[in-house]
Order: C-alpha cells, then sequence, then structure tokens
C-alpha cells in the first residue's frame, strides 16, 4: 500500500519541452511520480510527490523544479529565518534531532 | 582483532568522529593497495549496536571510515556498491545483499543515506572523490556502480559519469533486491524502486521519538509535581509525588500514544495530518489512561478527567506531528502547513491542561 500524505500540496513543475527522454526521473524517483509516455517522461502520479529533489538533481536539461526540503514538522518547527532544514549530524543543530546528539534521521 | 592503528581497518580519520572499526586486521589485495573486509554476517556488537541506535544511544556517533572495503571475496569483476559511512547502512546492506561485492563507503558524518542526501553530505562531488581517492579503477575491470535508490536526492549521476568515466545507476531501495536489480539487467521493477513502510519499520523508528520525547518531559514534570504538592496544609512532598505521578502517568500516555501506538495504526487512522490522527491515536491512548489511573473515583474529578484528557491528546497530536521527519511520504510544502494548522490547537490544549491543573491547586488550598 502506499501511503499518502496532502496530495494538493505539491510544488513540483515540469517543463516537457525541455524533456530529452533520458528516463532518468522516472529511475530517481521512489514514488513514482513520472512515467515514460512515448520518447518523453510525463507525470504519473504527481500527488505522491514528497519534495525530495531526486528527479530535478537528476534532470540534465532542468525540465523539473520543485522546492525540496525535509517533510519533519521537528525541522520546521525549529527553522531559523523560515529555511527549515535537517541539523542531524550538524554543530549547528537546527532543533530536528535533539540538538545533534541524537534525532530524527 | 588488534588495536593497532598501522593495521589495513580502514582509513584514518579525518573529522572529529571516532570511527567504529569494521572487519578483521587482514584486508584483501587489490590492485590498489590492501582494503578491509567485511562477512555479511552480524556478531553480537552489531546486534547491539542496531539496538542502542534505535533508542537514540550514540547515534550521532555510530560511524564506520569512509573508504573501500571487500564485502565477502569480491573480484575484479564484483559489482561496486556505494554506501554511507552510518555503521547500520554499512551493516544492513552486507547483511541484506549477501553479495561478493566492493562497497565504497563515502563519508556522509554517519548519517544514513536518505537523510545525508537531503543533507547533501551523500553527494556526487563526495563519490567522485571516493572513487578517486580509493582508485577504484584500479580495484575493478568494469565502470559501473551501483547507488541506493534513496541517495538520489542528492546525487546527480550523470556529473559522476562525466568526471570519473564511471556510469552510476540508481539500484533498489532495499539492499535485499540488489541481486535481483544485477540479474535484472540492473533494472528496478516497480516494487523494487519503491518505498515500503510496513508495520514493524513504522514501530522501528518510533522508538527513537519516544525516547526523544520523554527527553523534554524533565522541566515540565518538576512543575507539575510542585503544583501538585500544594495544598490546604502547605507543600507536601508525599502529595507532590503522588499526584505528580497521576500527571506524569497521562503524559507518557499522551507520548506513547503518538509515538508507538500512532506508528501502529498509522494507515488506519482518520484524517490526513499528522497531528489529526495522532489526535485519535491519543483518545484511544485517554481510554486506557482513564480506566487504569482510577480517576473517576478520584477527588477532583471534574477537573483531574478533562486535565489528562487533553494532556494525553495534545501530547500524542505534538509528537505525531513529529513522525512526520520518519517517514518517507511527506512533503515539506505539506509539513509547513500542517504545523501551521496545528501548532496553535496544541499548544491551547497545553495551556487548559495547565490552568486545570493550578485551578485544582487552587481548590485544594481553599477548600
Amino acid at each position: 500500500m502506499k501511503l499518502r500524505y496532502i496530495d494538493e500540496l505539491v510544488s513540483i513543475s515540469y517543463n516537457q519541452d525541455k524533456c530529452t527522454g533520458c528516463t532518468m526521473c522516472v529511475k530517481a524517483c521512489p514514488r513514482g511520480v513520472f512515467k515514460m509516455d512515448g520518447n518523453k517522461a510525463a507525470f504519473a502520479d504527481k500527488g505522491a510527490c514528497i519534495e525530495c529533489g531526486a528527479c530535478m538533481v537528476n534532470c540534465a536539461f532542468g525540465a523539473i523544479n520543485v522546492e525540496t526540503g525535509p517533510g519533519c514538522a521537528a525541522a520546521i518547527l525549529g527553522s531559523k529565518n523560515g529555511k527549515a532544514e535537517c541539523g542531524c549530524g550538524d554543530d549547528t543543530n537546527s532543533g530536528c534531532c535533539g540538538g545533534g546528539k541524537s534525532g530524527c534521521c | 582483532m588488534s588495536d593497532n592503528k598501522d593495521c589495513c581497518c580502514g582509513p584514518a580519520a579525518k573529522n572529529d568522529l571516532k570511527y567504529i572499526k569494521v572487519g578483521g586486521c587482514c584486508g584483501a589485495i587489490t590492485k590498489a593497495g590492501m582494503v578491509p573486509t567485511a562477512g555479511f554476517n552480524w556478531n553480537l556488537s552489531d546486534r547491539l549496536g542496531e539496538i542502542a541506535v534505535r533508542l537514540g544511544f550514540k547515534r550521532m556517533e555510530y560511524a564506520i571510515a569512509p573508504g573501500l572495503y571487500a564485502v565477502g571475496t569480491p573480484d575484479e569483476n564484483s559489482p561496486v556498491l556505494i554506501s554511507a559511512n552510518y555503521k547500520l547502512s554499512f551493516d544492513v546492506l552486507r547483511r541484506d545483499a549477501k553479495i561478493d561485492a566492493w562497497v565504497l563507503v563515502i563519508d556522509t558524518k554517519g548519517v544514513n543515506v536518505w537523510c545525508a542526501a537531503g543533507k547533501g553530505t551523500f553527494s556526487d562531488a563526495e563519490i567522485i572523490k571516493r572513487i578517486t581517492e580509493t582508485k577504484l579503477d584500479m580495484v575493478v575491470k568494469h565502470k559501473n556502480i551501483i547507488l541506493p535508490l534513496l541517495s538520489a536526492p542528492g546525487v546527480a549521476a550523470h556529473e559522476i559519469r562525466r568526471q570519473t568515466g564511471f556510469k552510476a545507476v540508481f539500484g533498489p531501495v532495499e539492499a535485499r533486491d540488489i541481486q535481483k536489480f544485477i540479474d535484472n539487467g540492473m533494472e528496478n521493477d516497480t516494487a523494487m524502486k519503491t518505498v515500503e513502510f510496513p508495520l514493524w519499520r513504522r514501530v522501528e523508528v518510533s522508538w527513537l521519538e519516544l525516547v526523544m520525547a520523554m527527553d523534554k518531559l524533565f522541566w515540565p514534570m518538576i512543575a507539575v509535581i510542585v503544583l501538585s504538592g500544594i495544598g490546604s496544609r502547605g507543600f507536601v512532598l508525599y502529595d507532590a509525588v503522588y499526584r505528580g505521578m497521576f500527571y506524569l502517568y497521562a503524559a507518557l500516555t499522551g507520548m506513547v500514544s503518538g509515538t508507538v501506538l500512532f506508528s501502529m495504526l498509522l494507515p488506519a487512522l482518520p484524517g490526513r495530518y499528522f497531528s489529526v490522527k495522532g489526535i485519535f491515536s491519543g483518545l484511544l491512548g485517554s481510554i486506557f489512561f482513564v480506566l487504569l489511573s482510577g480517576v473517576l473515583a478520584a477527588p477532583y474529578m471534574y477537573l483531574r478527567l478533562p486535565a489528562s484528557v487533553i494532556i494525553i491528546i495534545s501530547i500524542a497530536s505534538f509528537t505525531a506531528m513529529n513522525y512526520t521527519g520518519c517517514t518517507t511520504f511527506t512533503s515539506i510544502s505539506g509539513v509547513k502547513k500542517e504545523v501551521k494548522d496545528s501548532i496553535g490547537f496544541i499548544t491551547a490544549g497545553g495551556i487548559i491542561s495547565v490552568l486545570l491543573i493550578i485551578t485544582e491547586m487552587i481548590m485544594r488550598v481553599i477548600l
């Protein structure tokens, strides 16, 4: 069963004109957001996107844009200047992960 | 195993993390030199190590030295797998993949694959650096490396190929599917690239949330115990502890309801916000609490019953909301909205409970 969160709140955008059909977005996505439609990528399940950025990072042609960040309430509550960052493994912990000593990830 | 630092037990530590040694003292000989070896099976310290880090103990120091490792008895045609230097990531990989392979461990500061990819430490730049440093091209004859699928948010596969000549492919989510992936011509089927979050795994990660929540309990409990001790006879220690325990149990019920119980019931709980789902698991926890605590027969029941139930539900809702960080299906846009919409209600619940506890104290003093 595919667990889902809030489908309509997804920041991902995709410009099919820039797609070269390399299939990397399909291969990199852990949520099955993309599929191949002929020789171009297309959304298969946009609402399943978790904004991890795997497709964007692996699209060498800049066809995909998504605002990424940790889907973690502790990171958001501990964020400074509105920028949520997972602090695991950092000295400058942002509140997530119990001050660098223990934590979520 | 010897503690001799000159033996081939992995590259020397380069940052302040103290690395845990892996494998025996005698390494595998390659054209690029000796590399440490490791088997497929876990020993006792691997097992105890997992239990400790799952409970949050020394979790951020559970790291191994970055570098190349020979798992099983690989040769120059064996696959190259990339892993994080969180020891549990490496241990799960060698145990579950159970294939003779070269494992290139990169420096993620002791953080697991998914989180390190999100943070940018599990990156193409770091992989390229390690490929060069370990002279991987001399160790194997082929030009393929297999990355865990969950490293994709941090790794541009095309950059690795451009800069090192190694073709980086994203393998399966789970190490146990690696053999199948290779047999399949280095392709994932749908199941192999889908992140599952089954019951046992949901519960496994919930313990850490519970431990972390309990960690924050100390000062609020001191405050509640002090309030509970105040009565018509002044401050009585026995009363403080006796009445304070009631709220300690309530708080613990809320924490267990919002973490372990919540993780078990997650797919079945109504609502989409975790905070809302947490209200329902908190309600369930409240039922147990009311039945077992004997609150219905307690003095000031009309204050204690709502105070304890509201505490349980507020804490359950809050800890459940924090569980968003444990999952692999939440998004930052969604969690931002959830936090914005929920935090006011949770705070209000906490304030109401405290006011009820103070009201009970005042009643005791007056009557």
